[in-house]
């Protein structure tokens, strides 16, 4: 625990008041500084561009693997819930329009997901439409043979 | 509301906007960005973090890129970078008063110092120790400095540079050129070099 009498609070706020004092400094102020006491201002400052690209390649890598994640993520979800729908076309179709009948917001969701009627989609929209609304979980649960 | 939310989203840098302001830094900007860094880092070395100066300028950029501190534009970019400087080392103080350990994880949306290595609890009496050491060598090198030696117990009563001038009576010019002799003079006493 820190207190008023801590010595370390003490350092700190010299440290700090230091810093303050380099933010009220002007340009000239700097670079003469820099010349007065033999620093290298051009090295230092390509030092210092250099760790600020370096943190944010680094910073540009993470993002991207928690993209990566992400998309990983929704595939693996995408193709786990995949198998609840019937393999064949036909089935497909008759499951989807099953789902629209049984469960009115299926149809405000298939409206947003694809325009047009059920039948007028093709084959391969069906099954996209069908993979959209399990992995959205609009689809109803357990079995998802349509009804003969 | 669809205006208000297309100026929050040009308010702020985009990631291609953070590369162009690191590319245009001047030789001044950078050494600026260098040296409040330092000083900053020294801050936290009193408490035993062992945060250097580069860990601070890398987080100040990680986490202007991952949201958690965004650049307003309408703000310097130099500016940005310092002030988030400053708050990183503030948290990570307040973390320390309460006799904790900042835990270094991937996810700073709690403001915590994280990716930095932090390795330090806050009951120290050895750095306490050391820091009155350090403390009375610089009151020492300062002994033929009256100026400088009241600034030094005001900065240990916990006062600001504002009330500093105003207690003292002097110009915030004033208070800057002592302050300029006094931070001169800590680089030297440590040998410090960029």
């Amino acid at each position: 625990m820190t207190s008023p009498n801590d010595p370390r609070e003490h350092l700190a706020a010299l440290m700090d008041a230091c810093a303050e004092n380099v933010e009220s400094m002007t340009d000239e102020g700097l670079l003469e500084e820099a010349a007065a006491t033999g620093v290298d201002a051009s090295a230092e400052s390509s030092r210092i561009r250099g760790v600020l690209f370096g943190a944010l390649v680094k910073a540009k890598k993470a993002q991207l693997a928690d993209a990566a994640r992400e998309y990983q993520k929704g595939n693996a979800v995408l193709t786990r819930r995949a198998p609840r729908i019937p393999v064949a076309a036909p089935e497909r179709r008759a499951f989807l329009m099953q789902e629209l009948e049984e469960r009115p917001h299926v149809k405000d969701a298939v409206a947003e997901l694809k325009h047009g009627d059920v039948p007028s989609l093709s084959d391969a929209d069906v099954e996209n439409v069908l993979k959209q609304l399990e992995a959205l979980g609009l689809l109803a649960e357990g079995n998802s043979k349509p009804r003969s | 509301m669809a205006s208000r939310t297309a100026t929050a989203v040009e308010e702020y840098a985009t990631d291609g906007e953070v590369v162009a302001a690191i590319d245009a830094l001047t030789t001044a900007e950078t050494l600026r960005l260098s040296k409040v860094a330092s000083f900053r880092a020294r801050g936290l070395a009193a408490f035993g973090l062992g945060t250097s100066a580069d860990d601070l300028l890398q987080e100040a950029i990680a986490r202007t890129l991952n949201g958690t501190r965004r650049w307003r534009k309408t703000v310097n970019f130099v500016t940005h970078l310092t002030q988030t400087i400053r708050s990183i080392a503030n948290h990570a103080r307040e973390e320390l008063k309460g006799g904790t350990v900042a835990p270094a994880t991937s996810d700073d949306a709690d403001g915590k110092l994280d990716g930095i290595a932090v390795w330090s609890v806050a009951p120290d009496p050895e750095r306490a120790a050391a820091a009155v050491e350090q403390l009375d060598k610089i009151s020492e090198s300062f002994e033929s400095d009256p100026e400088v030696g009241l600034i030094l117990t005001c900065l240990a009563r916990g006062m600001t540079g504002p009330e500093i001038h105003a207690d003292l009576g002097i110009t915030q010019t004033q208070y800057e050129t002592i302050m300029t002799r006094l931070r001169r003079g800590v680089d030297r006493r440590e040998g410090w070099r960029p």
